[in-house]
């Protein structure tokens, strides 16, 4: 009991001395620099900067930097290409949107599917795909690129580039109008600045998406026969009517 | 050739610039009496079709026929326009036409060929027309049929795998789909999309 | 070419022997042009077997963009079976839709009234201009150029709204009919014709004095890609392609059709084949399209513009095959039908670009690869014709 009285005692008194040395502190630093110790409320910290820093999330910095310097890649496969060519022209402009077109996919961000995909095709389109690097987008342009399109009942056409690769924005249309186009790119825009937040590309790399539908052999040789992908497609067609 | 140039002028740039006068083809009666002379003892028959003349071969002779065609000076059918080939399941025959112009004495015609669907050959032309050569590989692997004699017979449009000839009449499509219906009131989707 | 360098022979101990000059050893480079490139007018997979520079063959492997067009018009009746063969040559749907009317009204013997021919030919002549500025921006960029794209498409954007105005439709109208035109032509239509015919005619002024004489550009397209003109007729070249090699076919002249032989126009040929040839052909056409367009709107008639034909159309049994002037061709339509479905039997396709691009494997060897894209790009193929 006593102990702890002199314990709670001397407690006190270090306290005691802690906060004169504090004030003296104070009063020392205040008499450096010259001013009277007035209390200030600061309410956020603009208003004790100024005007002169910015302050921000680093996710929205990131994703504000991706979306305003969005480089597609030079790839159009079909009537659709023409029109998204009309829509990195002069009268309505992609630039302004940072948008620079890039034949290579290496670096790329973003791929815009505008056309048919077919089978012979969609082995291409996922290697491209996977050449292009973290992080990436694809805007499937048109309704053949969406969903097979006018030809969707010929037995080559993929119905739908999303059975190759993972889509990100849709824009329908037959062509689509550049206006059109221009709304997939900002709504692509928008999405990408909501990713920020739920971390899509924050160093994962995303499941590489394998379709049994394409088998891995090269590019290069035209000849070597594929037997999987002849008895899938030969399945897929005797399943749908005979 | 049978093109008659009326004026011609040269573009500051140097491009020649015709005036042509719109050419008159030689009626189709005149064509099939030609070639009815041309290819005599080839058992050839010809008929007259709008107004093309058209002469019916079979494959044994086509070589030949082709041949006269493109070389007699009276038909002169050194332009081939277009290869077609049209399957016809009932009669178990596939029809492959060579349309042909001849610029120089400005006339058409079309020589028709029949094979029989299974397994189907017919003799190519490639050495009489040079440009029929992709033409008759995409018809080639589109219908089935072997054109013999054909450099480079392999696969032009199809992947190397694909199963079967397209155009022909019993190769199936994807079923239509219609779009899901609403029912009157809001109530659940329905589906009425065939398979 | 078949010794390898022997290095031995420089050591000290070989220093006496005689040195030999031996060749170096050298194999043929297989170089994958892929379906994706920058200058490659679409998918178009071009496998070349270099020599050093040269080309020594040229393999193509199309089809990337077969979409079985031929296939399905088959399935689908003669006003759908529209949207089909429009796709086919995307760069000048109007004039593939023409094939197809006019083919399905020859075998049927319908006579289209001549208001509905007045627009047709109009049509088709502005998209022949379309056509064209598209193969002048795009020439442009295969011989390193940008700014002419952005010129040829300024000039295009006047003209798919025209096409708009009339039909509905940038890009795919769907606008003509077996018989005739779906509807009539806008009030205020020859008179916004006129203004549009102004701005393409400076367009074309403006485009041309961009590139023709560029030095660059000329030194890469002359004597680049040189098609003889046998080769050419035997190879079934058709259009800008062939008048390039100095024959002067064009079916608006050799074989007319419409209204061709009411109008003075005249037709630009080549001398020497090349790729410079080619393009400064189409630049020509299209002052010659103007010229047409003019014509037809100082006599532009009035009265129906369909023919009086039944609700469902159905031809009767037949075989024809019509060929137009397409911007790149010969396009051809070989319609067969068997009479009494209102759906054609079969559907053949001659698309010109097929066959340009067919002569390309005996005009690309012997040319550096350096040439390859301007000689491929001067042939002005669509691959949606190419692949059907």
């Amino acid at each position: 009991m006593e102990v702890r009285r002199r314990h709670q005692e001397e407690e006190e008194r270090m306290r005691q001395r802690l906060k004169e040395w504090e004030a003296t502190v104070e009063k020392r630093q205040l008499e450096k620099i010259g001013a009277a110790p007035q209390p200030q409320q600061f309410t956020n910290l603009y208003s004790r900067l100024g005007h002169n820093v910015l302050l921000t999330t680093t996710d929205t910095l990131f994703s504000w930097a991706r979306k305003s310097s969005l480089w597609p890649m030079q790839f159009g496969i079909a009537c659709c290409a023409i029109e998204m060519i009309a829509t990195y022209m002069a009268h309505h402009d992609f630039d302004r949107f940072g948008v620079v077109t890039w034949p290579s996919p290496r670096q790329s961000d973003v791929m815009i599917v505008a056309g048919t995909v077919n089978y012979k095709m969609a082995e291409v389109v996922k290697r491209l795909y996977e050449q292009m690097p973290n992080p990436k987008w694809v805007i499937s342009m048109g309704v053949c690129a969406t969903s097979g399109g006018p030809f969707y009942r010929y037995p080559n056409v993929v119905l739908g580039v999303d059975e190759v690769i993972p889509v990100d924005v849709y824009v329908s249309g037959c062509p689509p109008r550049p206006e059109a186009l221009l709304h997939g790119l900002i709504t692509l825009q928008e999405k990408i600045m909501r990713e920020g937040r739920e971390g899509r590309w924050r160093g994962r790399a995303p499941k590489v998406i394998e379709s049994e539908l394409l088998d891995k052999q090269p590019m290069l040789s035209i000849e070597k026969p594929a037997p999987e992908r002849a008895r899938d497609l030969a399945e897929q067609l005797t399943e749908v009517k005979s | 050739m049978a093109i008659k140039i009326v004026a011609e002028t040269v573009t500051p740039r140097g491009v020649r610039m015709l005036r042509l006068q719109p050419a008159k083809l030689v009626p189709a009666a005149e064509v099939e009496a030609a070639i009815k002379e041309v290819l005599q003892g080839l058992n050839a028959t010809t008929t007259i079709s709008y107004d093309e003349a058209v002469v019916t071969v079979s494959p044994e002779h086509l070589v030949e026929a082709a041949q006269r065609l493109r070389d007699h000076p009276k038909l002169r059918m050194t332009y081939p326009r277009c290869v077609a080939a049209v399957d016809y399941p009932d009669q178990g025959e596939i029809e492959v036409t060579y349309w042909l112009y001849s610029p120089e004495l400005s006339q058409k015609a079309a020589l028709k060929v029949r094979c029989p669907r299974d397994g189907g050959a017919v003799p190519s032309l490639v050495s009489v027309w040079r440009g029929v050569d992709w033409h008759e590989r995409e018809q080639a692997e589109m219908f089935g049929i072997r054109f013999e004699g054909h450099p480079n017979l392999k696969p032009l449009l199809l992947q190397a795998d694909f199963p079967g000839p397209v155009l022909r009449k019993d190769f199936p499509i994807r079923e239509p789909q219609s779009p899901p219906v609403r029912k009157a009131g809001g109530e659940q989707l329905e589906e009425e999309a065939a398979e | 070419m078949t010794e390898v360098i022997d290095t031995t022979r420089a050591l000290p101990e070989h220093a006496e022997e005689p040195v030999v000059e031996r060749d170096l050893q050298t194999v043929e480079m297989e170089l994958n042009m892929g379906p994706q490139h920058p200058s490659t007018h679409g998918v178009l997979r071009v496998i070349l077997h270099l020599d050093g520079e040269r080309i020594v063959r040229a393999q193509f492997d199309i089809g990337y963009l077969h979409r079985g067009k031929e296939k399905l018009c088959e399935y689908l009746d003669y006003r759908q079976g529209l949207s089909q063969i429009e796709r086919t040559d995307y760069l000048a749907p109007w004039n593939d839709d023409l094939a197809f009317v006019m083919a399905a009204e020859k075998l049927a013997g319908i006579e289209v009234p001549e208001r509905a021919l007045y627009v047709r030919t109009i049509m088709c002549e502005l998209n022949r201009i379309a056509s064209h500025l598209v193969f002048y921006g795009a020439f442009g960029i295969d011989a390193g150029a940008i700014t002419p794209f952005m010129y040829g498409f300024r000039v295009r954007e006047v003209i798919l709204n025209f096409f708009e105005y009339v039909s509905g439709g940038r890009f795919f109208p769907l606008y003509f009919r077996v018989g005739g035109l779906k509807e009539d032509v806008p009030d205020g239509f020859v008179e916004r014709c006129r203004q549009t015919l102004d701005y393409i005619k400076q367009g074309i002024d403006d485009c041309d004095r961009l590139l023709s004489s560029n030095e660059i550009f000329l030194s890469r397209t002359k004597g680049v890609g040189v098609l003889s003109a046998e080769d050419a007729i035997a190879l079934g070249v058709s259009g800008p392609m062939l008048r390039a090699s100095g024959v002067p076919i064009d079916i608006r002249r050799t074989e007319p059709y419409m209204i061709y032989d009411r109008f003075e126009f005249d037709i630009p040929v080549g001398t020497n084949g090349d790729s410079y040839d080619r393009y400064i052909l189409r630049i020509e056409e299209m002052r010659q399209s103007v010229r047409i367009i003019e014509q037809a709107l100082k006599d532009f008639p009035g009265g129906p513009i369909m023919a009086r034909m039944p609700k469902a159309f159905r031809p009767p049994a037949g075989e024809v095959y019509l060929r137009t002037e397409a911007p790149r061709g010969e396009y051809g339509i070989h319609l067969v039908s068997r009479g009494g479905s209102d759906k054609p039997y079969r559907v053949k396709i001659r698309a010109p670009s097929f066959s340009n691009l067919a002569a390309m494997e005996h005009v690309l060897p012997g040319a550096f690869l350096a040439d390859a894209p301007i000689i491929i790009g001067s042939i002005d193929i669509v691959l949606g014709d190419v692949d059907r």
